[in-house]
């Protein structure tokens, strides 16, 4: 062991011996249970805020004081705080357990006091009541110490006001704390501002000062805003706001003489407490219909740019790409945009930054996303789009944002370092690679043509399209007519008569050439017969040459022509039945009167 | 057979009348646009495309190329409105389907399009795969089909037709008159339009002092139901309606 060592330790050992003996008289006079309410008169329908402080110097080991039995109310614990306090070189320390009082029933209440037990001696607090009145009570009292200063709530109040009700997810709610005073402090008020479990918070500065007259009575008002959002959905309570804030003490002065204004120089005054109601919203989440299947967050109304810092690069060469989400709403919170599938470029990401701004009570303000990226082929390359979702609360609708396209020319570079790897796709993966940019034009000629040419409306088209039905229709008349021609008997000899004629014509040219005389005047005399009853629908047995005449007659064919029938009919007889002597023509003449016969007919009938 | 040679003499002038009427005067100018595209002169690229479209020409290459110049130039709504004409005209083809698909992305405006039904989206695929001339000609071909077999079977008796094959015949061609119908209904007496401004009011009825509905981007693609004073009806996707003003928008 040392000397120094030895001498410490007998430093400590002294001082040991001259605070020891005193610590155990100070913790056990100066135990303190303290009980007080935000207010002494509340409505049926609201709350009343108990907080019990304890308080001992040189105990840090305080118990949590019992409450007195409140079977009127339902008792909700809301949390506790510890002050540690050094005051004369004595170390206090005190503990704040706040409860929030719902009262089930009407009418005054006693509360009566906690109780801790320290060091095996129990302690006991003051006692209070609570006025419950049907309905509202109206504005806040001043609790504590306040009506021994004989200051009302009427010259002191704060007042939390909240612009919603019932906010959206990650919605700004505007809380403002007013504090109206009609007197005269003696000091800068401190404010405690309220306990907002469950939400962010963010500031509205700067603060408002201003008059404002209340019932007659005009109140110099300051107003702190803090703007809210809520980070989950249910019902979420704003805490009380504090003031505390040093007043003339009136009541002393009222018992005093004129030498009074000398005590308004120089009093102290009394520290009143003023609080405000704790304030409860009922969050909404966020609509599920018609959420993006992209959404990731993002309440407000927002707007969305993007930029390139170069359009012109080599291959290889980096190129900032910095996307900014302006406009109104918790921006901070504001997800980072989609970037669209940028197959030609590796893509590193930068910074992300925010600034926040307020605009008329709004907050909001540049959230910017920054990236490098770096192009890994030449040609021209489209950026975007960039989409930004986001839910717009005074819409009540989602909504999607999509930045304008960039271009960007990339070129292959002279010196292209080795050190890139080439973009090379995992072979086995399949390949679904989005497009980065338009396809190029077309450049192998093209077929220009008149405008407004509608095939199916162009009067040709639709002319064409009568063909085939002018063919069905053409293809009926004809089946018909056949049908006709074979049903109807005299019809069909008439149409027959000449081809008949000719048959027999040609067969009569063949026995011209023969020696068979009998058999070519016959066949003379039988084709005109036949001819004619052909024509005429008789019985070519029955036909005399009288009955020609007659018939030709009847069907008023020239003279000439009769003539030249009947004559041919009985040179022919005359040829078949003389044996052909003494013929008046030769069977050559008879041919060819035949012939003109026939062609004269059958131009006739 | 004097019949006979009328057919043939219709079916050449009905030939000459569907070929189309070259324009051969203004493939110079064709060429001269992509010249200036491949420099990056789209501006003027834009001048010379659309000077063959006054002069009353067009083709699919033509929209196509002006659309890729539009949407050089950041003209997104004119863009999306050449490339949808360059499908009109050419619905197979994948450049056309690829930069109409690309430049829509850009479009602010996202038009929720209720759910279609299976059978409804095969008869939409059908409708968006061919042009009304390739649907036209389809029916037209099941026409002269029909009744050359009603001609040969029930009138000529030429052969015998099974009755399936002519029941499929002509259900075939009902089919397919009906589509022509219908597609000529949807691509030339519908009329429809695109946005080409960058933005502008939906109102609620054809003037100024109407109150707005919603803002509509370029790109934005709507039926036309009828105009006013300057303004037209116009129906959206979602089934949507509002009066929109003429000068922002383009008939496509």
């Amino acid at each position: 062991m040392s000397i120094g060592r030895i001498y410490s330790a007998l430093v400590i050992a002294a001082l040991l011996a001259t605070i020891l003996p005193a610590a155990p008289a100070v913790a056990q006079t100066d135990v303190s249970i303290r009980m007080a309410l935000d207010r002494s008169r509340i409505g049926s329908n609201e709350t009343a805020v108990l907080t019990v402080a304890i308080s001992a110097a040189g105990q840090k080991q305080l118990p949590e004081p019992k409450l007195p039995p409140l079977p009127q109310f339902d008792i909700m614990t809301a949390g506790s705080s510890t002050n540690l306090q050094i005051i004369n070189g004595q170390v206090s320390y005190s503990q704040n357990y706040t409860y929030i009082l719902t009262p089930k029933q009407v009418g005054t209440f006693p509360i009566y006091a906690a109780s801790a037990v320290v060091n095996g001696t129990r302690y006991e607090s003051n006692t209070l009541s609570l006025e419950v009145v049907k309905g509202s009570a109206g504005s806040q009292t001043i609790p504590g110490g306040a009506a021994e200063s004989g200051v009302s709530s009427k010259d002191l109040f704060l007042r939390a006001e909240v612009d919603k009700r019932n906010p959206y997810v990650d919605e700004q709610v505007t809380l403002s704390v007013k504090f109206f005073r009609a007197i005269k402090l003696l000091s800068n008020p401190d404010y405690v501002p309220p306990q907002t479990p469950g939400f962010w918070t963010s500031d509205i500065p700067p603060q408002k000062q201003y008059y404002q007259t209340i019932d007659g009575r005009d109140y110099f008002v300051v107003e702190v805003r803090t703007a809210l959002f809520p980070t989950a959905p249910g019902k979420l309570t704003i805490g009380e706001a504090r003031v505390t804030a040093a007043v003339p003490d009136r009541s002393r002065r009222r018992n005093r003489d004129a030498f009074g204004l000398f005590d308004d120089m120089f009093q102290q005054g009394t520290n009143v407490e003023v609080t405000s109601s704790p304030v409860t919203v009922d969050v909404r989440p966020l609509p599920a219909e018609g959420k993006p299947a992209e959404f990731s967050g993002g309440v407000g109304d927002y707007k969305i740019s993007a930029a390139i810092d170069k359009n012109d690069v080599e291959v290889n060469e980096a190129v900032n790409l910095s996307v900014k989400v302006t406009g109104q709403g918790n921006i901070k919170s504001i997800p980072e945009p989609t970037l669209p599938v940028l197959d030609g470029f590796r893509v590193e990401k930068g910074a992300s930054d925010f600034k926040i701004s307020n605009l008329d009570n709004q907050m909001g303000g540049v959230k910017s996303f920054e990236y490098v990226l770096i192009p890994r082929q030449s040609g021209r390359q489209t950026i975007g789009p960039i989409t930004l979702n986001y839910f717009d609360p005074s819409k009540r609708a989602y909504q999607s944002l999509n930045t304008a396209p960039m271009t960007l020319s990339v070129r292959q570079g002279e010196l292209t370092t080795g050190a890139e790897i080439p973009y090379n796709p995992v072979s086995g993966q399949t390949l679904d690679l989005k497009a980065t940019d338009i396809r190029f034009i077309k450049t192998g000629g093209t077929h220009l043509y008149r405008k407004g040419r509608v095939l199916l409306t162009s009067p040709l088209f639709i002319t064409f399209l009568t063909l085939p039905l002018l063919a069905i229709a053409g293809g009926m008349i004809d089946v018909r007519r056949r049908r006709r021609l074979s049903e109807d008997v005299g019809y069909a000899r008439l149409r027959r008569a000449n081809a008949v004629a000719k048959k027999r014509l040609k067969k009569a040219a063949e026995l011209l050439a023969g020696n068979d005389d009998a058999a070519f005047y016959a066949e003379i005399s039988g084709m005109v017969l036949q001819y004619i009853a052909d024509k005429f629908n008789q019985s070519a047995q029955g036909l005399t040459t009288d009955r020609v005449d007659e018939l030709l007659k009847e069907a008023s064919a020239p003279d000439s022509l009769r003539e030249d029938t009947l004559n041919v009919v009985r040179l022919a007889d005359f040829g078949r039945f003389a044996g052909g002597a003494g013929a008046e023509v030769t069977k050559e003449m008879l041919f060819e009167k035949v012939r003109n016969v026939i062609i004269g007919l059958e131009e006739t009938l | 057979m004097s019949r006979g040679r009328m057919m043939i003499v219709l079916v050449l002038m009905l030939m000459a009348a569907i070929s189309p009427v070259r324009g051969g005067a203004f493939d110079g100018d064709f060429e001269k646009g992509n010249t200036f595209y491949s420099t990056g002169d789209y501006a003027n690229a834009i001048t010379a495309y659309q000077g063959i479209l006054n002069a009353g020409y067009h083709s699919s290459e033509l929209y196509y190329n002006l659309g890729d110049a539009c949407f050089r130039t950041g003209q997104l709504g004119r863009a999306i409105l050449y490339y949808t004409r360059a499908k009109q005209l050419d619905p197979r083809d994948e450049d056309i389907q690829a930069n109409l698909a690309f430049a829509r992305r850009f479009a602010i405006d996202k038009i929720e399009i209720t759910e279609e039904t299976i059978l409804l989206e095969y008869v939409n695929r059908f409708f968006d795969t061919f042009s009304l001339n390739e649907i036209t000609w389809m029916a037209a071909l099941l026409y002269l089909l029909t009744a050359a077999a009603i001609l040969a079977h029930y009138i000529y008796r030429w052969f015998y037709l099974p009755k399936p094959v002519i029941v499929l015949l002509v259900s075939l061609f009902v089919l397919t008159a009906v589509f022509a119908g219908v597609k000529l209904d949807r691509d030339v007496l519908t009329r429809s339009g695109v946005v080409l401004d960058q933005q502008t009011e939906v109102k609620n009825g054809p003037g100024d002092d109407f109150t707005n509905q919603f803002t509509a981007h370029a790109g934005l693609m709507f039926t036309i139901e009828r105009e006013e004073s300057g303004y037209y009806l116009v129906d959206f996707e979602n089934r949507l309606k509002g009066w929109i003003v003429k000068s922002a928008v383009a008939e496509i």
